[in-house]
């Protein structure tokens, strides 16, 4: 079950079984407006956004491409000394450490500049 | 102010020194982990390819997603121990991306990212195992290369994302099948649908209708929906969809309330008229969908949720003896979900997919009696709307099953009713041996 400080990995595949975009994502508490994050290689927000739009049937979400405002930051080799609310440990492998999702008045594309926020 | 004057100050806040990206490639290549673009090419990659099921990246116990039936087959079957995995290597040293292994002949391998002496490629393992029983030695650009062991990429297992893959014991008590997981919504439709044993073949032809729609998890979820989902085709009466005239077939592409495809509505119209066709005849539709076989439900053992194939050799038959009697959208997966009830998946096993007696032997015993749902009366029609497929003692007594069964998201089955007055000589409990005494053709 995802909740908010918890991530997941996965990927959307195509009918054939092969990978259209892989993904880290995570719940966005309530103060953050809630819903769901999807942290996803920058190049592939748009069209990630695209695709789950047309998935999306009749069922009340939205999604929105939010690389504009959000940024990502790795962080390994211990914990952050100040866990903000939009991290969470890195669920394909524990040395992998912590994503943090950097929101806009603090944007930043740091050690991972190829990943762009995206989701609700 | 540029995006990138904001990482020192984030990375600051949260004591972090700031470091190039080259390093966080680094630590990534040294724990097994490939990225998408470089390592593989999106649109071209299994996930087994890109380590996605060691990573934490596969829910073996997920239903219904696209590309599902590769991933469980990928993951079940023979191709897993021929298929091309993500490994490391480490190399005396530097390596172009995209460098074949040697021997070349056999593509035993390709260079993705690397960093200093290691590196992630695509290798076929069963290859590089050839190559290494033969005692050739490989080489990638003219260097030796070794091959990391598994154990050295295994990522250490953590408690938020452990996957149950076998039953899961509930908070009532009852041990179920691990693919529910905890979601209210999921459990009653387990409890109240998947797991009942089917044997009316009216209602099997609802279940082959309902589950040929992709719109079947929608209309789970949206009890408006589900009204108007049988409410459009008829309550699911094969005599009428049988009957259906272009007009309505152009209302229907109009309905909200389903799935607007026309493959799919004139599929179910042709599927209607071979169901009328065979009525009637015996072997029934239930004895030739094969969920019987020497008078007895087959029931298959599969030891973990992975290895339950989308499909089996039966249900290849089946489906392909559907097709030939003109029946749409009965492809081997499809077909093998009418047998979901008749089919416990796991050890331990599901205790609503068990004969009672199986129960007490090997789980615990269940809390109540009502609780052993397959083997409730069906029928005890309380009026129209949702309560109206209530079972029979479920609905008497006053478990969280009965509760459940009276929130059953769907509208009556069409065959409810027939199956009632059956099931009614049978004292109202549902009994499976009923229309099992002829033996199927397959």
């Amino acid at each position: 079950m995802l909740r908010p400080g918890l991530g997941r990995f996965g990927a959307l595949l195509t009918p054939q079984g092969k990978i259209t975009t892989d993904f880290l994502i995570t719940e966005a508490p309530a103060g953050h407006g809630g819903g769901f994050l999807i942290d996803c290689p920058l190049v592939l927000a748009q069209a990630l956004a695209e695709k789950l739009g047309f998935y999306r049937l009749r069922a009340k979400v939205s999604v929105e491409n939010l690389s504009e405002s959000l940024g990502v930051l790795a962080a390994w080799d211990g914990d952050p000394a100040l866990k903000p609310d939009l991290a969470f440990a890195d669920p394909r492998n524990a040395a992998l450490g912590w994503r943090i999702l950097v929101p806009e008045e603090l944007r930043a594309k740091g050690r991972r500049s190829d990943r762009g926020g995206n989701g609700r | 102010m540029s995006p990138r004057s904001f990482a020192p100050k984030a990375a600051g806040l949260i004591g972090a020194e700031m470091v190039d990206s080259t390093a966080y490639d680094a630590h990534r290549i040294a724990l097994g982990v490939p990225r998408g673009g470089l390592d593989f090419i999106y649109g071209d990659a299994f996930p087994h390819e890109t380590n996605m099921d060691r990573l934490h990246g596969v829910d073996f116990d997920k239903g219904c997603y696209v590309g599902q039936e590769v991933v469980v087959a990928d993951a079940a079957s023979r191709h897993r121990a021929h298929a091309g995995r993500s490994g490391s290597f480490l190399t005396a040293g530097r390596q172009s991306r995209g460098q074949r292994f040697s021997p070349a002949a056999n593509r035993v391998g390709t260079v993705g990212t690397t960093a200093g002496h290691r590196g992630l490629a695509l290798i076929r393992i069963d290859r590089t195992a050839d190559a290494l029983e033969a005692g050739i030695p490989l080489t990638s650009g003219g260097l030796a290369i070794r091959l990391a062991e598994p154990d050295e990429l295994r990522s250490t297992p953590r408690q938020t994302m452990a996957m149950t893959r076998t039953a899961r014991l509930h908070a009532d008590g009852l041990t179920r099948c691990p693919w529910p997981g905890e979601d209210p919504l999921y459990v009653a439709y387990h409890d109240t649908e998947w797991a009942c044993r089917e044997y009316d073949d009216r209602a099997l032809y609802e279940k082959l209708m309902l589950d040929g729609f992709p719109g079947r998890v929608v209309v789970d979820h949206d009890p408006a929906q589900a009204r108007q989902f049988p409410k459009a085709f008829d309550e699911f009466q094969p005599e009428k969809i049988a009957r259906l005239q272009r007009k309505k077939i152009h209302a229907l592409m109009n309905d909200a309330g389903i799935v607007r495809n026309r493959a799919k509505i004139e599929g179910a119209i042709n599927s209607a008229r071979s169901y009328l066709k065979g009525h009637g005849r015996r072997p029934g539709f239930s004895n030739s969908c094969g969920i019987s076989s020497m008078g007895r439900p087959k029931v298959n053992h599969f030891k973990t949720t992975a290895s339950v194939p989308a499909s089996t050799p039966l249900s290849i038959k089946l489906s392909k003896e559907l097709a030939s009697r003109g029946f749409k959208f009965v492809g081997p997966t499809i077909v093998y979900g009418l047998h979901a009830g008749h089919r416990p998946g796991q050890r331990p096993p599901c205790q609503l997919l068990l004969p009672r007696k199986l129960c007490r032997k090997n789980a615990a015993p269940p809390a109540s009696k009502s609780n052993d749902c397959w083997k409730l009366a069906r029928g005890q029609n309380d009026g129209p709307g949702l309560a109206a497929h209530v079972v029979g003692a479920a609905a008497r007594s006053s478990g969280p099953l009965a509760a459940r069964c009276r929130n059953r998201r769907y509208s009556p089955r069409s065959g409810a009713r027939g199956a009632l007055e059956r099931t009614d000589k049978r004292r109202a409990y549902f009994f499976p041996w009923r229309s099992t005494r002829f033996w199927s053709r397959l």
